[in-house]
């Protein structure tokens, strides 16, 4: 499992700072909701049908114990005690209050995780197979491949505003190659 | 009822939950829609709409939704508004809950 640098952590806890700030502005009418839109965007933070929803992304798909006992955390003391889990590897809360997320962040940023770039017009949380390192038919780990491509994308300049989102995934294995409805590109 | 009849109603979703919320005849902000005013002229319905848009403080998103007025109460029309008035079928969260 990949664990987070310092300047990786650095740079999440600036993201968190950054967006409690921008909550801030939008809760005291600073910004307008269409200032405001694409921070949450990037924030990995819908506004949908019935309320907020906060899409926060699980690095190919595996969870150590401290992690899922914060996302429990989360879930109890500020959503409904419930997280959905999604095919790209995600966790998404229904219920977060906006003026709650900034405090969310800061939990997950706590375990080395973060919901950045998991919605808007940009590169996706990049996925793999979660038996990655461990499916008996797997040529490489693409887990490696997956990370630097990660930190390349993370907060890249030219793809903050795409016309449209870009999902991509690796593979090492032929078995657990994912849809390609769900994906942009899938590198194998 | 005739169906051009104009019948509508101004929700929006609140800026701090972000759950359902429907303008009352006192501009207030509820969560039923069965309490939302009923708009039957073009003009109050494009001025509660521009109240609703200047209280950008308070919700989200304001529109003008389709409803039918019946011996049952106030109904959307639209399926997704009915979705947003009734909430989440998932019986123990939202409106639907027990």
């Amino acid at each position: 499992m990949y664990h987070y640098s310092s300047f990786d952590q650095d740079f999440v806890n600036t993201r968190v700072e950054q967006f409690r700030a921008q909550v801030a502005r939008r809760l005291d009418g600073s910004l307008t909701e269409d200032e405001f839109k694409p921070f949450r965007l990037m924030n990995g933070l819908y506004l949908q049908l019935h309320a907020y929803m906060l899409r926060v992304a699980i690095p190919y798909g595996t969870l150590n114990s401290r992690q899922m006992t914060q996302l429990a955390m989360i879930s109890e003391r500020w959503d409904k005690g419930y997280g959905h889990f999604t095919t790209r590897q995600n966790i998404q809360f229904n219920w977060p209050k906006l003026e709650d997320v900034p405090n969310i962040l800061e939990a997950l940023a706590e375990v080395e995780m973060h919901a950045i770039q998991t919605s808007g017009n940009t590169i996706r949380n990049i996925t793999t197979d979660h038996f990655s390192g461990a499916a008996a038919d797997e040529i490489a780990d693409p887990r490696p491949i997956a990370e630097l491509l990660r930190q390349w994308s993370t907060d890249h300049p030219e793809f903050q505003f795409l016309p449209r989102k870009f999902k991509i995934a690796v593979t090492g294995s032929a078995a657990a190659a994912p849809s390609p409805a769900l994906m942009t590109l899938v590198c194998g | 009822m005739k169906l051009n009849q104009f019948l509508k109603v101004i929700t929006a979703n609140n800026l701090r939950s972000g759950l359902v919320t429907y303008m009352t005849d006192n501009y207030e902000w509820v969560s039923n829609l069965g309490d939302a005013a009923v708009i039957t002229d073009a003009d109050l319905a494009k001025a509660g709409l521009a109240f609703a848009e200047s209280q950008s403080d308070v919700v989200v998103g304001a529109y003008l939704s389709d409803v039918k007025q019946d011996e049952l109460g106030l109904t959307a029309i639209h399926f997704r508004d009915k979705f947003r008035s009734q909430g989440p079928a998932n019986v123990t969260n939202g409106k639907q809950g027990i």
